[in-house]
Parts: C-alpha cells; sequence; structure tokens
C-alpha cells in the first residue's frame, strides 16, 4: 500500500477549497457557517491522515514486529 | 525508488509551504502525510534487508540478537519520525520527550544482551 503524490495533491486541494470557501463565506457576512466549514475541512483532512498512520503502523509492526 | 522519494518530498514541502498561509492548522497534516508517504516507500525496501539478514543470523549466533536489533532500529524510526515533526512546528520540549521516551525503550529492549555480557565478563574474569 504505496502512497503517491496524489495524497498530497488531495490534501492540498481541500485547504484550498476550505479557504475558498471560508473566504466566500465571510464576504457573505456568515461567519458561524465559515468556521463550520473551516473545521469539516479540517475533520476530512484528520480522518485522511489518521488512516495513512494506521496503515503505517501496521507496516511497522508486520516487518519489526514492534509491538 | 530514491526519485520518488525526492520528488514527493519536495512537492510535499511546496504544498506545506503553500498551506502555512492558507491553512496553519492543515500544513501540520501535510507534513504528517508526506513524511507517512515517504516511510512507507523506505519501509519496503528495509524488508528486504530485514529477510536477508534473518537467513544470515539462523547461521551464525545471532538469533537471540537479531530480533532485538530489528526492534531497536524500528524504535528509532518511529521516535526519530515523530520528534522531527514536533520539531518542525516549535514545539521543542515535545519532541525532547519523545526522544527520551525512545531512549527508554531502546534500553530495556537491550537489557538482557546487555545482562548477557556483563555474565560473560564476570565469568572471564573469575
Amino acid at each position: 500500500m504505496t502512497y503517491g503524490i496524489e495524497i498530497i495533491f488531495k490534501i492540498a486541494g481541500i485547504g484550498i477549497l476550505t479557504a475558498v470557501i471560508n473566504n466566500i463565506l465571510e464576504k457573505s457576512d456568515k461567519k458561524e457557517i465559515a468556521t463550520l466549514a473551516t473545521i469539516a475541512g479540517l475533520l476530512i483532512v484528520l480522518a485522511l491522515v489518521v488512516n495513512m498512520i494506521s496503515g503505517l503502523f501496521s507496516e511497522l509492526k508486520m516487518i519489526f514486529n514492534l509491538y | 525508488m530514491i526519485i520518488k522519494v525526492v520528488i514527493i518530498g519536495i512537492i510535499g514541502t511546496i504544498v506545506v509551504g503553500m498551506l502555512k498561509q492558507l491553512k496553519p492548522e492543515l500544513s501540520i497534516l501535510a507534513t504528517i502525510a508526506t513524511g507517512i508517504a515517504i516511510l512507507v516507500m523506505v519501509i519496503n525496501e528495509l524488508s528486504i534487508i530485514h529477510e536477508s539478514f534473518l537467513k544470515f543470523s539462523e547461521k551464525t549466533t545471532g538469533s537471540i540478537i537479531f530480533p532485538a536489533l530489528m526492534k531497536v532500529i524500528g524504535i528509532g524510526y518511529l521516535t526519530e519520525y515523530a520528534s522531527s515533526i514536533c520539531d518542525d512546528y516549535g514545539s521543542n520540549s515535545l519532541s525532547k520527550k519523545v526522544q527520551f521516551a525512545g531512549k527508554v525503550g531502546i534500553l530495556i529492549i537491550a537489557l538482557p544482551n546487555v545482562i548477557a555480557i556483563m555474565d560473560a565478563i564476570g565469568a572471564i574474569l573469575e
């Protein structure tokens, strides 16, 4: 399960999207929805990264029989 | 393999630099993701080395030391990864704690070997 460059581009895309959505919502003075959108973007990326971390740990356990 | 790692590293740093302006929280996650992408690639190479060492260690008496050695390498691998990420984002104290925990872990794993060596030396000296 090798991770290529598309993972990094996915994270960059999500980051840019949340920033753009944030600006749009702030301009149309809906501040609270903007913060919610930011948190949603952050959670999506967090879920992705946690998935990668669990993959890394299973690989480490398999090779180094670490714990 | 090394070309892929270099490309991912450079593109990862560009993305992290870009995200630092847009969304500082996301840049930490981007760093972790790039690190994992590179680490997973290196692990596949490391498993090849692991097998060749395993065959070698069965013949000699290394069969006791070798599993411990691989564990120590794994711990060093992980703690260096975590502590360098903590360093990147300014929390030096956290990175020191992670390194300290790694050292303690390595010591615990290496303890039986150390004791065996001490006994051997004691036997010689008598």
